[in-house]
């Protein structure tokens, strides 16, 4: 699984295509210029989590600015699988 | 064509204050009336929220625009004044700078939740049409749940206030902003705004509120309110997008505290204090989180996110508390 490509659609279908793949794209690393709203950024944390079946936690989103960069949330989405593999 | 400029209402969880605020934010003297505001909180207390299924949390004394006539010139119409040519008489009102306030039924209504899926009668905003192309230019929350400007078509709006039941609701208002109105800031009155919030006490009788009082909390006492109110999300389907909106008035509530606390700073009313953007920042983010936490309960409906809500409200509550407690003084000297 492209994890990168994943978490790109997944932002797609989370705004219910308001913003198109092509407009994630334009942006690269920095997802805080699509101006997403608080109730987008929650809904692509849940899909994020049924995607990889992961858990985030809600307080980690300000915590880490982690919706606001794309490699970051490749990152957290990594390290989650490597640990859920670990156990 | 013409549009009524619309300007940032700088708090917008509820349309009844939105609307209002975005006519009048940019007049002289605004900053004045609106520190002065905004300060008390009423909730349906608990055996009232029983009734209902869900509190009815709100900002004390702005739910209609007959509050806000310090800042307003406001005309009411009931229905027969408009029944015959209701698009005329809107065209007619923006023509002469007047927005137009109105209840209509949502399900008539395009670009909103409830579009042709529910009956649902809620405020409008409309600031401008286009005659060419048969369109009114609105405001309000669209069906993303975002609030923003549409253009929805003119048969929209005259049937959506067609369908409201006009012997049960409020009459459709004309508003303009009121030209050199002198508010001056008054910190007596914030003081006394501010200690009956502490104090949890009913501020409608001081005020002359033509609203109802019985069934009410204020002030401190809406945290337990809004707590049992999200309590019951986990005993039956009660609606979770309006308790999502009561914590976003709550944000907004804790946000305008800041705001207000630093204006009066810079009018030397209470002295300088280098922890209070800070502090009041930490209770700012925390009712956002609550606010995140809810929403992410409507999508996955874990009980857990619930309790850590409730406890966090706790706690916002009391630093909150004390935090004022420690201005109130300063503000009652009132810069003197």
């Amino acid at each position: 699984m492209n994890i990168e490509q994943t978490i790109k659609e997944t932002v797609v279908a989370a705004t219910d295509g308001a913003v198109d793949l092509e407009k994630v794209e334009s942006v690269g690393d920095n997802l805080g210029s699509l101006g997403l709203s608080s109730l987008v950024q929650v809904r692509l944390i849940v899909l994020l989590e049924e995607k990889f079946d992961i858990e985030v936690d809600v307080e980690m989103i300000e915590e880490m600015q982690l919706l606001n960069s794309l490699s970051s949330m490749v990152k957290y989405v990594s390290d989650e699988l490597k640990l859920g593999v670990a156990d | 064509m013409k549009q009524l400029p619309l300007y940032d209402p700088r708090i917008y969880g509820r349309m009844y204050y939105s609307f209002p605020l975005s006519i009048i934010a940019n007049e002289e003297g605004f900053e004045n009336w609106f520190y002065s505001s905004f300060i008390q909180l009423q909730s349906s207390d608990v055996t009232e929220t029983l009734a209902r299924g869900v509190a009815d949390y709100r900002f004390f004394y702005v739910s209609s625009p007959l509050c806000y006539e310090q800042v307003l010139d406001i005309e009411a119409y009931p229905f027969e004044a408009f029944s015959e040519g209701i698009t005329k008489f809107i065209e007619d009102a923006v023509d002469t700078g007047k927005y137009v306030y109105a209840y209509v039924d949502k399900y008539y209504v395009s670009d909103n939740p409830f579009f042709q899926k529910r009956h649902y009668m809620q405020e409008t905003l409309i600031h401008g049409y286009d005659r060419e192309s048969r369109t009114f230019s609105i405001i309000g929350f669209n069906k993303q749940r975002l609030f923003a400007p549409s253009v929805v078509p003119y048969a929209d709006i005259a049937n959506g206030i067609r369908h409201v039941d006009w012997n049960q609701s409020a009459p459709l208002f004309l508003l303009r902003a009121k030209k050199r109105a002198h508010t001056p800031f008054r910190p007596d009155e914030v003081y006394l705004l501010l200690d009956e919030y502490l104090q949890a006490s009913n501020s409608c009788s001081r005020i002359g509120s033509p609203e109802r009082s019985e069934g009410l909390v204020f002030g401190m006492d809406t945290y337990e309110a809004l707590a049992f109110s999200l309590q019951r999300l986990l005993e039956d389907k009660a609606p979770i997008v309006t308790n999502i909106a009561s914590l976003h008035v709550l944000w907004e509530h804790k946000k305008m505290m800041l705001r207000r606390l630093e204006y009066m700073c810079a009018n030397n009313i209470i002295p300088p204090d280098s922890s209070r953007a800070d502090q009041w920042g930490q209770i700012i983010n925390l009712v956002d989180l609550c606010k995140r936490r809810l929403m992410k309960f409507e999508f996955k409906g874990d009980p857990g996110l619930i309790g850590q809500i409730v406890a966090d409200l706790s706690s916002i509550r009391q630093r909150e508390e004390a935090l004022l407690r420690k201005e109130l003084p300063f503000i009652k000297l009132g810069g003197t």
